[in-house]
């Protein structure tokens, strides 16, 4: 699979604050991959240098094999970016700004199909100012795809909607997947990422912390999945009586650590065959968010202690 | 540089301008308001303070003449200046866009002293009366100091008139007024738009697509054109109508509605760019726009200002535009329009030169 995106040694520094510091990585072509990070981490400088917006102080980047910043034109005709807070000219409909970027792109994009997939269809007329938060990440969406571009960078697009215009997003960004084409998403919604990344590094103080699969991650950085058992106190005394099994009580429930593949038969036949009756059973495992928000605390109480 | 791009802007730009109220009421109506207003304030006829009185002295030589000149000085009613001899005054009045002269003939001293009757020249703009008045004034105290010397009047008055047009204070209002729009409109919509654009991150965005810099300001030239020649329509048309201002519709008057966007649009465009915030872009246009308003000419005829602030009308560039829309539709006096037409032109060019260079779409 080849590379759409190839970055190495990155360092971008403000004065003394070195907001990028030395971060490598590389998305392939088709795939998603998402930048996590609190705020601050260097995201959307990151971002901004790859879009060729910003010039890098240090190290290698190249986006479709070209270095964004001495190739920026010829880029910006192959890639297409939602910039974090979209905004457009308030007194433009969504209509007239897809017709103005087809012909500054010199592409024949059919305003009322590009708004029909992006479900903004009914606002065609209303002008930008008139807009909600969603329907304006919407029109950057639509006109991000007005040159059907290899490479999409979205930059936090579903910050701040409502779950349902978050979930229509998801759906244009699944399709753009299917299609083929590279979406470079910088979120800081864990769920999104986990929804609709096939890879994700996160980001802190400048640098990648971590960086794979987001399955990957919740295993090699996650606690072992758990069985949690609703019942009564004698579900934890005679799970811990008659197994070796790690079993914790916490308000009447009972977790049981899975560390082994074979733990929740035992578990669950253990209290069959002792008789125990137990009123819900589900199993519970650590989420991507689990992970980053144990990540990124290490990191803080590290440099604490460190400091 | 595309065309197909510049008409892109250019149409987008036109529609959302058009769609708002304030841009309208400032380009367009407003300066019909303002031509109301200066057309009643001025159309009765200025009263300037002292206004310039254009000698021709033929009498060579003469103590009399010279006697006299410091006569009409003293009075404080005019400023003398000397015409030479060997020019036409009624030709030098025309291209110098001025309308008050004085023609002291040949012997007038030699007349005087030998008790013979001699006759001057005034020529003043019958339609200006107030300046007029001014004129009749000067020289008739200056002609009664020499008529003290004989019983029968020693010097006649012949009047003559300037040039075959008629000015008054309200034709130099319109020219004023259309300097105006070419400042307001370009100045203040390219500021706010410089700064608000840098704020929303839209320059960002616009260089994400195919479209240049040059080309994003050369079509906010082109509509700002459309705006100011409607604007100049509006208030030449109400000049003629309500106040049947004199003003001659001419092609040295195109060229200054063409270079006057391309000036205050890179202007308002470098003064947008340079500065790091929104409000210290309003503050910085403002500072510059506002004394360039009151200092050019364009609420106040400059003629008419005190003789000690005229100098430093020709500091600001507006003054230039104003000056030479003057002398091309008020004195239809092209020689005088070509050095304005020049000066423009190259600070034009300059600016819209130096907001292109130091204009960035991306950051460092």
């Amino acid at each position: 699979m080849s590379e759409a995106i190839q970055v190495q040694g990155l360092v971008k520094t403000y004065g003394p604050l070195r907001a990028v510091d030395g971060i490598q990585f590389q998305v392939n072509q088709g795939e998603v991959f998402s930048f996590l990070g609190p705020n601050g981490a260097g995201k959307t400088t990151t971002v901004e240098i790859l879009e060729g917006l910003r010039r890098a102080t240090e190290g290698s980047v190249r986006v479709l094999g070209m270095d964004p910043w001495e190739e920026g034109r010829a880029l910006h005709r192959r890639i297409g970016v939602i910039p974090q807070g979209f905004k457009f000219f308030d007194k433009v409909t969504p209509r007239e700004a897809i017709r103005y970027y087809a012909a500054l792109f010199g592409t024949r994009a059919d305003p009322d199909l590009l708004l029909k997939r992006v479900l903004l269809s009914d606002k065609a007329q209303d002008t930008f100012d008139k807009l909600s938060g969603g329907q304006r990440q919407k029109l950057g969406l639509a006109l991000a795809l007005v040159s059907d571009p290899e490479v999409l960078f979205l930059d936090e697009p579903t910050t701040g909607l409502d779950p349902q215009a978050r979930r229509a997003i998801w759906d244009v960004i699944r399709e753009l997947r299917t299609e083929g084409r590279t979406v470079f998403l910088t979120t800081h919604y864990l769920d999104e990422a986990e929804e609709l990344a096939d890879r994700v590094a996160i980001l802190h103080h400048g640098r990648i912390i971590t960086e794979g699969t987001p399955r990957d991650l919740i295993q090699r950085h996650g606690s072992p999945p758990r069985l949690l058992i609703t019942g009564p106190r004698e579900v934890a005394r005679t799970l811990k009586a008659h197994t070796d099994l790690e079993v914790q009580e916490d308000h009447g429930e009972t977790h049981v650590i899975l560390h082994r593949p074979g733990d929740l038969s035992r578990a669950v036949q253990t209290l069959e065959t002792h008789g125990v009756r137990w009123e819900d059973l589900s199993t519970e495992r650590d989420s991507l968010e689990d992970v980053f928000i144990r990540l990124v605390g290490e990191m803080d109480e590290g440099e604490i202690t460190s400091s | 540089m595309k065309p197909r791009r510049i008409w892109a802007d250019f149409h987008l730009y036109s529609r959302s301008y058009l769609r708002s109220p304030e841009a309208i009421f400032f380009s367009l109506i407003f300066p019909f308001f303002l031509i109301l207003m200066f057309g009643a304030l001025y159309s009765g006829g200025g009263t300037p303070s002292a206004v310039p009185l254009y000698v021709q002295n033929l009498d060579h030589n003469s103590n009399v003449s010279e006697s006299f000149l410091s006569d009409l000085n003293r009075t404080g009613l005019v400023n003398v200046a000397m015409v030479s001899p060997d020019v036409s005054l009624q030709g030098y009045l025309t291209s110098h866009s001025q309308s008050n002269g004085l023609i002291l003939p040949d012997g007038f001293g030699a007349n005087v002293t030998q008790g013979r009757p001699s006759t001057i020249t005034v020529i003043t703009n019958p339609y200006d009366q107030g300046a007029a008045g001014l004129v009749q004034s000067a020289v008739g105290y200056a002609m009664s100091v020499v008529n003290q010397r004989g019983a029968p009047p020693l010097v006649y008055e012949s009047t003559d008139y300037v040039g075959v047009r008629s000015y008054s204070t309200i034709d130099y209002v319109v020219p004023g007024l259309i300097g105006l729009s070419i400042i307001t409109s370009p100045m203040f919509s390219m500021v706010t738009l410089t700064a608000e654009y840098k704020k929303e991150k839209l320059f960002k965005q616009l260089s994400l697509t195919p479209l240049t810099k040059s080309e994003w300001l050369a079509s906010k030239i082109m509509w700002n054109w459309v705006v100011v020649a409607a604007s100049a329509v509006i208030l030449i048309a109400t000049g003629d109508v309500v106040f049947h201002a004199a003003f001659l519709v001419s092609p040295y008057l195109l060229v200054f509605l063409l270079i006057g966007p391309l000036f205050f649009v890179s202007l308002g465009m470098l003064v947008g760019t340079l500065s790091k915030k929104a409000e210290t872009a309003g503050f910085i246009g403002n500072l510059i726009t506002f004394p360039m308003m009151f200092l050019s000419g364009a609420f106040i005829p400059v003629s008419i200002m005190p003789g000690w602030l005229q100098p430093y009308a020709r500091i600001w560039p507006l003054y230039y535009f104003i000056n030479g829309i003057t002398d091309a539709s008020v004195f239809n006096n092209p020689g005088g329009t070509w050095t304005d037409i020049l000066i423009t032109l190259v600070m034009a060019a300059v600016t819209f030169a130096a907001a292109v260079v130091l204009f960035r779409w991306r950051e460092d």
